[in-house]
């Protein structure tokens, strides 16, 4: 019994320690140079370990760009756009966390 | 790799292998059994054949090698004349805006890909030309082409019906199986016009983060 609800508590604070991370990839227009949500932008989350790099991630935005990572562990990350734009990220512990917009040059 | 490269390739190895592997029992016979009299007499392929010891060795591994390669060597062939013939997919592309205005920015046809369903078979960049297999009875293939500017848009090359071979800005020649656009083929961004944001604050890229 004891053994279950330490099983139990563990999973709980597993999931208390998972963040659900939103955020937006922006593109410039490069006609007109206005900004519009990038849309089909590849956003890879990769977690940088003793073993080497590990995806954690992958999102394909929708047409208003967004993209959203759920149960995601604290802890400092990469946030790759597109195979080639990265950018250094922190995860903190809270349940949602909203990430600055990336712009896609 | 090429198919005609692989064929050639295989071909070269399968004949390298009628030749080596009789070799093998025939090295045996004269190394271990140098007194073994292996006889072999009959015709063969038009020859009237007579040899003993090592050599006859030689000759029963080489008949029985060919008759167990032959399946082999049809596969190869196969290979080399694939049995659906190839069409060629010619056109330019033209990138546009919610509204229909056409950009010029040929940096966006780096983030082109080219994919087709079922599968993917080829990219591109601005100008497309490549190569898709055809149905076996040599009609234009039937399939939907997907090109896609990563983060930009999408356009389709629709060929999966006949009506939709039948389109003006697309002459099929069946003689030298090339379906050709006369007009661009256009991929429209996905975002609204409406969509549009404000200027704001980014995050800053970082380089080599991965090093």
């Amino acid at each position: 019994m004891k053994a279950i609800a330490f099983t139990i508590l563990l999973l709980l604070s597993e999931l208390a320690l998972a963040t659900n991370l939103r955020g937006r990839v922006d593109i410039r227009h490069p006609y007109t140079g206005d900004l519009f949500p990038a849309s089909g932008a590849t956003v890879e989350l990769i977690l940088f370990t003793n073993f080497g790099p590990q995806l954690v991630y992958t999102y394909f935005t929708g047409s208003d760009g967004m993209y959203y990572m759920p149960s995601i562990i604290p802890g400092n990350y990469i946030l790759r756009i597109n195979g080639y734009l990265d950018y250094q990220i922190q995860v903190v512990n809270m349940p949602y966390q909203d990430l600055q917009p990336v712009l896609m040059q | 790799m090429d198919r005609e490269i692989a064929g050639i390739m295989l071909s070269f190895a399968l004949y390298l292998t009628y030749f080596l592997i009789p070799l093998v029992p025939s090295i045996l016979i004269y190394k271990i059994f140098p007194s073994t009299s292996v006889v072999a007499s009959g015709s063969f392929s038009g020859l009237k054949v007579n040899s003993s010891g090592a050599f006859a060795a030689y000759l029963i591994t080489l008949v029985i090698s060919i008759n167990a390669l032959s399946e082999t060597e049809a596969r190869i062939l196969e290979i080399r004349n694939p049995n659906e013939p190839t069409w060629s997919i010619i056109g330019t592309l033209e990138l546009r805006d919610g509204e229909g205005n056409v950009i010029n920015n040929p940096l966006l046809f780096d983030l082109l890909e080219i994919s087709l369903e079922p599968r993917v078979l080829s990219s591109a960049n601005g100008d497309i030309h490549f190569k898709i297999p055809g149905s076996p009875d040599g009609s234009p293939p039937k399939r939907m082409i997907t090109l896609d500017v990563k983060g930009f848009g999408r356009g389709k090359i629709n060929l999966t019906s006949e009506a939709a071979l039948t389109g003006s800005d697309m002459v099929v020649n069946y003689q030298t199986r090339t379906i050709e656009f006369s007009e661009p083929i256009e991929i429209t961004t996905l975002t609204q016009p409406g969509q549009k944001y404000s200027e704001t604050s980014y995050m800053t890229p970082v380089t080599g983060a991965g090093e």
